[in-house]
């Protein structure tokens, strides 16, 4: 009798033993969100590589501005001029020996010397009947290579 | 009946000149900038293709007078105050950094 109380309780023991592994095993499953936390490694990398190619075109930024206007300001001394934009804007610029300084010389040319796809400026009037006649016609001749 | 009919004459004539005066006033030069797309030194006209696409016929004869702008270098001293220039420049940190700088030289009277 008392073997089969003690066996029983062994096999309680064991089965209770057995059940709570069980448990445990079926515990398991929540490491599975490890696989997310890869994946939002794997977010984050591409993330990180728009931000290294955000810093590539600040570098690239430094690209060169063009302006016109009429010379507000010169100093020879300190090396820096002042730009007036025809909107009223001051630009503020340094210059060094190395900038290139160009004048551009006016002088007579005849029409047949204007190329095609050539930049111009033409004053013309609207004359009667839909026709512009032209009175003026300017051109900017390419300074050659080494020039 | 004869002041009158001077008077109407007067007015008629008047709403008549107007607007042929008006049309002489508004005659002013147009100006347009772009590039040369053809040019018929024959039928003597060109068209003039601006930056915006717009094309535009002008018709030139011997009066036309036709100027090129020569480069030459030039030193930093031999801009003028007022003068019109256009420059091409980098910001370097804070400061602007002029590269190449061109500037117009005014015709001498009668060239």
């Amino acid at each position: 009798m008392n073997n089969l109380l003690s066996i029983t309780g062994v096999v309680l023991v064991i089965f209770a033993l057995s059940s709570c592994a069980l448990e445990q095993e079926k515990v398991a499953p929540p490491a599975k969100p490890a696989a997310p936390a890869v994946a939002e490694a794997k977010k984050a990398a591409p993330a990180a590589k728009p931000a290294e190619a955000k810093a590539k075109p600040a570098e690239a930024k430094v690209k060169p501005v063009k302006a016109s206007g009429d010379v507000g300001l010169m100093d020879l001394e300190k090396n820096y001029l002042i730009l007036v934009t025809k909107e009223g804007k001051l630009i503020t610029a340094d210059f060094t020996g190395k900038t290139k300084v160009t004048k551009l010389v006016p002088q007579p040319a005849k029409m047949s010397d204007i190329n095609l796809g050539q930049s111009a400026a033409v004053t013309y009037n609207a004359g009667k009947g839909g026709k512009n006649i032209a009175t003026s016609v300017e051109y900017a001749v390419k300074a050659k290579k080494g020039e | 009946m004869g002041r009158n009919l001077t008077c109407a004459t007067v007015v008629l004539a008047f709403f008549l000149v107007a607007p042929a005066l008006a049309q002489e006033k508004k005659a002013k030069p147009l100006k347009v900038t772009g590039d040369v797309g053809l040019l018929d030194t024959e039928k003597n006209y060109m068209i003039v293709v601006t930056k915006e696409g717009k094309l535009v016929t002008v018709d030139f004869d011997q009066k036309t007078k036709v100027t090129k702008f020569v480069p030459g270098p030039a030193k930093m001293s031999d801009i003028g105050l007022g003068q019109a220039a256009s420059i091409t420049y980098k910001q370097a940190g804070d400061k602007n950094v002029i590269d190449v700088l061109e500037f117009k030289v005014k015709a001498k009277k009668g060239e």
